[in-house]
């Protein structure tokens, strides 16, 4: 019994997520694909639950030129968090001091949409890992794409895509945080951005 | 916890929300005097609708962000609807704060932390008339000019790390706001403009039941 928590309780430390989706040989050749290559702009939600609460916010995304900048938004308007990742590395614009412990389990989440430069990557356990300055990440599936990200918060897992902007952006983001609480990001509301 | 923040953060805006609430209800410019002028524009108030958009322009994005919702108002019921359209709801009926999200779930309101007991308090100040429970948290001044207007400066330390102030400007007839303007501690504005108000309008009980 004790064995059985103690392997629960390391489950919910490390975040036991979904397996990644196989990928056939044949998928092996493809190039790994993340997010779109043209600019968007989404609206949706964040969703925190767990421990038997749960709670939501606005987010505002904004990716250009592979910069990806987003805002959590109080349905009242009090803009919580601001932040924007790319490959300069992060910029936190304003984080409401109550969310500044959760710094990089929110920009986990936001890095998703960022494109960052990966000088490694090798195919193991099935999968192509992959490492930024920031994060690992995971291609897997066919069509190959980004599976999972592992940063300093949560593990993140991309649930869905959606086409936008000459390709797909990561609709729904599922990070698992300890003794099953769960952070969902959902985009409802995609739009490609005239380039500049 | 990121859960117990993002409920705080609710929380103290659930907190901003009643408060907006008892303004469209009952708050003033010459403070005493305006104070008596909306009370008495609400004696006779069974019911209210208003709908209202919010406007944010926020340095993510070229234009305003832009959204819309309703407020709606039965004292028959004692009771209080808030929606924000394709976000949230909020429902304050009797001694109770419930709150959905967007897919209509039901979500954590704070439970028994004094936000929510402040929340639930302040409800009772606007079912009530006992507007003392405002003073608490707000220091209230006249807006400069003709409009009956009112400026709310947090006293509480947990509300004036998010907000720096809120600026109302009511109906000539007190009936009910016209405009709010919520400015954050980083200085930033969010923009109500609020319609035109609905008053005695037939609001059933299952409106205040949940989504």
């Amino acid at each position: 019994m004790i064995r059985l928590l103690a392997l629960l309780l390391t489950c919910a430390a490390v975040g036991c997520a979904p397996r990644l989706p196989p990928t056939p040989s044949a998928a092996r050749a493809q190039d790994p694909y993340a997010t779109a290559p043209g600019d968007w702009r989404g609206a949706g939600r964040l969703t925190l639950s767990g421990f038997g609460r749960r709670a939501s916010v606005g987010v505002l995304m904004r990716v250009r030129a592979g910069v990806a900048r987003a805002a959590l938004v109080e349905d009242g308007g009090l803009v919580l968090a601001d932040l924007e990742i790319g490959g300069a590395g992060v910029v936190v614009h304003r984080l409401a001091a109550d969310l500044r412990p959760h710094q990089a389990v929110l920009v986990d989440l936001v890095a998703v949409y960022a494109r960052l430069p990966e000088p490694e990557r090798a195919w193991r356990r099935g999968a192509l890992r992959a490492r930024t300055a920031q994060d690992r990440r995971s291609y897997a599936g066919d069509p190959l794409l980004l599976r999972r990200v592992d940063g300093a918060g949560w593990p993140v897992h991309v649930a869905d895509f959606v086409t936008v902007a000459g390709g797909l952006v990561p609709q729904r983001l599922v990070a698992d945080g300890p003794f099953t609480a769960e952070l969902r990001l959902t985009l409802s509301e995609v739009i490609a951005l005239a380039p500049r | 916890m990121v859960s117990a923040a993002l409920a705080r953060s609710i929380g103290i805006v659930l907190r901003l929300l009643v408060c907006l609430l008892l303004s469209a209800s009952a708050i003033a410019a010459d403070v005493a005097e305006v104070l008596a002028r909306l009370t008495a524009a609400s004696r006779d108030l069974a019911t209210l609708r208003v709908g209202f958009t919010q406007e944010k322009i926020l340095a993510l994005f070229d234009e305003p962000v832009v959204s819309h919702g309703t407020i709606e108002i039965s004292r028959p019921l004692a009771a209080v609807r808030w929606e924000y359209v394709g976000k949230s709801l909020l429902i304050l009926s009797g001694d109770r704060v419930r709150r959905w999200g967007a897919d209509g779930v039901e979500e954590s309101t704070g439970g028994d932390d004094p936000a929510t007991a402040a929340l639930r308090g302040q409800m009772r100040a606007l079912l009530t008339g006992d507007w003392t429970a405002l003073d608490g948290l707000f220091a209230l001044a006249a807006l400069p000019g003709d409009q009956p207007g009112l400026r709310l400066t947090p006293k509480d330390p947990g509300l004036s790390k998010y907000i720096a102030a809120i600026e109302l400007v009511f109906r000539a007839d007190f009936a009910a706001p016209v405009s709010l303007v919520l400015t954050s501690a980083d200085g930033d504005a969010t923009r109500y403009a609020f319609a035109d108000p609905e008053r005695d309008v037939a609001l059933p009980a299952a409106r205040f039941a949940g989504p």
